[in-house]
């Protein structure tokens, strides 16, 4: 066993009091900048993720720009499908085989693919008319 | 002061004890509410959270994005594929051709 002498002033029933608070402040003082860095990493972190949030978010829009353009063409391409097995309708029942109305078909059947919405609209409205007439509604 | 050093045990606590005292230097510190910068730290792990949520439900959307993106994508191959078909079969019937 040994004993060291050491310059930490004894400690007695008077001064303990004041002894502990000036050991905790002491501990606080020293302890203060470590959770400072603690903070500041903690910041930085918040920073980044902030970051990749912004990132993410912006490919969530570009998704959605993109799925928005997909869906409309979706729709278009139904249209298309659908003014096609019409217009293939009035071929079978044989309305559009003769003349010019058979030419106007093979020409619009050839643009089909480039007509824009509006157009494929008034097709598929001109195209039920017709078949409606074919087989009127009792 | 004097202080009585007893070999063996000081060897002990020597690499025992000290991560043990700071580990609780740092507890008692960090519950203390008088400590200011555990409010600041608080703070700045309520805004990580709060993040790291947002980023999870924008990660989710962009994988829910993703198999909409593919499925409408086959969708309108489908689509092109029959309509192709309809279409040569038309022509055909017309004595025209693509």
């Amino acid at each position: 066993m040994n004993i060291i002498e050491t310059k930490i002033p004894d400690i007695n029933v008077k001064n303990i009091d004041q002894s502990k608070v000036n050991l905790a402040e002491k501990i606080i003082r020293n302890i203060n900048p470590l959770f400072d860095d603690l903070k500041q990493i903690k910041i930085d972190d918040y920073k980044i993720k902030l970051n990749e949030y912004k990132r993410i978010k912006t490919n969530v829009l570009s998704n959605k720009t993109s799925l928005e353009s997909l869906f409309k063409q979706y729709k278009r391409k139904q249209k298309v499908k659908q003014l096609l097995e019409r217009i293939d309708k009035l071929v079978s029942l044989g309305i559009v085989n003769e003349g010019q109305t058979k030419q106007e078909t093979i020409v619009l059947l050839k643009i089909i693919d480039k007509l824009d919405t509006n157009k494929l609209d008034f097709h598929l409205k001109d195209t039920m008319t017709t078949i409606s007439k074919r087989f009127p509604t009792k | 002061m004097n202080i009585i050093e007893c070999p063996e045990v000081t060897r002990i606590k020597k690499h025992d004890l000290i991560p043990t005292v700071i580990d609780h230097i740092f507890t008692i510190c960090k519950e203390d509410k008088n400590f200011n910068v555990k409010e600041n730290i608080n703070n700045v792990d309520e805004k990580l959270v709060f993040v790291n949520k947002k980023i999870s439900k924008q990660n989710s959307l962009i994988e829910q994005s993703n198999t909409i993106k593919n499925d409408l994508l086959v969708k309108i191959k489908k689509l092109d594929d029959e309509s192709f078909r309809i279409k040569y079969k038309i022509l055909e019937s017309l004595g025209s051709e693509l």
